[in-house]
């Protein structure tokens, strides 16, 4: 049980409630705005007569406070042994150098006691300076939208360099990376901060007309799925993260949209032929297309 | 092991497990064919300019090795509890697969049957016949 009262938000309301009336009476409209503010939307049909009615007997009926210092609110051991098991994930430096100690409590889970079996084995190096510099440039460009000037090398060897305005950063679990997407001179997109050689604050003038956004083209994917061996349930647990539709067409005959972005489409191609033929792609013709170039050459192989 | 169950002996389940890894694919731990391991191995060729498919079976290999066999060809290898787990994923190098073999013979025999099916859902059936040896 992860969840403690003491951190609820009528708890959380309350201290706001007495931090202000600490240094001045409330009056009951400023008390009805703290209590809006901090607690759900009927809560305050609950505290607001509480407080003034003197149930929980923290403010007088004139709204001031016995209480003479503002309340704090330590963290709970639980809360000490959360935050020692997060501070143990080496993500986390990628943050703040400011990792406390916490000496007083064990962590409630360590990195061993998760074992990630579908991880791929190239992982970002999250402890590496050179890429803890980068990826806070890059976290620090995004929050104050200032552009950067960023080497990077190609999936085929390939070092490029371009003007760069992050839009957001996502990270994968499986591929254990981060990447960077945003908008450019030439082209805009994606950024895998791994293969960042190099990267600056860009500081002169930015070129409006020269940026190029990323476009972020949807595909869509129809078919056909029969569901045997578990099919649909793998389907549906593989493509969990996608956007999709799923109509029964038969007994056991599925019919699935997905959406995909396209930059993904040699992902979504692999992804589909990894369910035999229990998958069929109906359309589009481009797509099957895509498939059946696969199996030409798969069948061209062996020969 | 139930939960809110203290388990006496985490550490040596821990040890068993780390144990097993290597020859866990997903999460089994049985085969089907009442083998205590199975042995699975396949080819992929490639062209000179595709050297990311070596690369794609080394990060996403879960167990196993890999050996590049010439400037074209990797083998994959792996002695695992359960062979039947890692078909999805020898699927998706279908395209460049050039010799596959499972010491469990009926899986074999499924997965090139599957392939042919593959054919023949897409109007490819005929001409070259058994395309994976």
């Amino acid at each position: 049980m992860l969840f403690s009262e003491l951190y609820s938000a009528y708890y959380n309301t309350v201290a706001a409630v007495l931090r202000a009336a600490v240094k001045k009476p409330l009056d009951a409209k400023k008390l009805r705005g703290i209590i809006e503010r901090h607690a759900f939307g009927e809560s305050g049909l609950v505290i607001e007569p509480a407080l003034t009615g003197e149930k929980w007997q923290l403010l007088r009926p004139d709204g001031s406070t016995p209480i003479k210092h503002v309340p704090t609110m330590p963290l709970t051991t639980l809360q000490k042994r959360w935050l020692k098991a997060i501070y143990a994930d080496p993500r986390i430096r990628l943050f703040t150098d400011e990792v406390p100690e916490l000496s007083d409590v064990e962590p409630l889970f360590t990195p061993e006691d998760f074992y990630v079996y579908d991880r791929y084995a190239d992982g970002d190096p999250y402890e590496d300076e050179n890429y803890i510099r980068h990826f806070r440039l890059v976290l620090a460009a995004l929050k104050e939208r200032f552009p950067l000037q960023i080497s990077a090398v190609s999936a085929r060897g390939s070092v490029s360099r371009r003007v760069f305005m992050p839009d957001y950063l996502e990270d994968s679990e499986k591929d254990d990376k981060f990447r960077v997407i945003g908008a450019g001179y030439q082209y805009g997109g994606t950024i895998n901060l791994g293969r960042i050689i190099s990267c600056e604050p860009y500081t002169e003038k930015i070129r409006e007309s020269r940026v190029k956004k990323r476009r972020a083209e949807t595909g869509t994917v129809v078919f056909e799925l029969r569901d045997e061996r578990n099919a649909l349930e793998r389907a549906l647990l593989h493509f969990a993260h996608f956007r999709k539709e799923v109509e029964r067409q038969e007994e056991n005959i599925y019919r699935v949209t997905v959406s995909y972005d396209r930059d993904d489409e040699t992902e979504m191609v692999i992804r589909i032929l990894s369910f035999g033929p229990m998958v069929k792609v109906i359309s589009p013709a481009s797509f099957v297309d895509l498939i059946k170039d696969r199996l030409m050459r798969q069948k061209s192989c062996g020969q | 092991m139930k939960p809110e169950e203290v388990c006496e002996n985490f550490e040596a389940y821990r040890l068993d497990l780390e144990g097993m890894l290597p020859h866990m694919w997903g999460v089994s731990t049985q085969s089907e064919t009442g083998e205590r391991m199975e042995h699975v191995e396949f080819t992929v060729k490639y062209d000179a300019d595709e050297a990311h498919i070596h690369n794609r079976l080394e990060r996403e290999k879960r167990c196993g090795t890999v050996e590049k066999l010439d400037e074209h060809t990797s083998r994959f290898s792996a002695d695992v509890y359960n062979a039947g787990e890692l078909v999805p994923w020898i699927r998706t190098f279908i395209c460049r697969i050039a010799d596959i073999s499972f010491s469990d013979k009926a899986l074999e025999a499924r997965f090139k049957k599957d392939i042919q099916e593959m054919y023949a859902l897409y109007g490819l059936e005929g001409g070259d016949g058994d395309a994976v040896q």
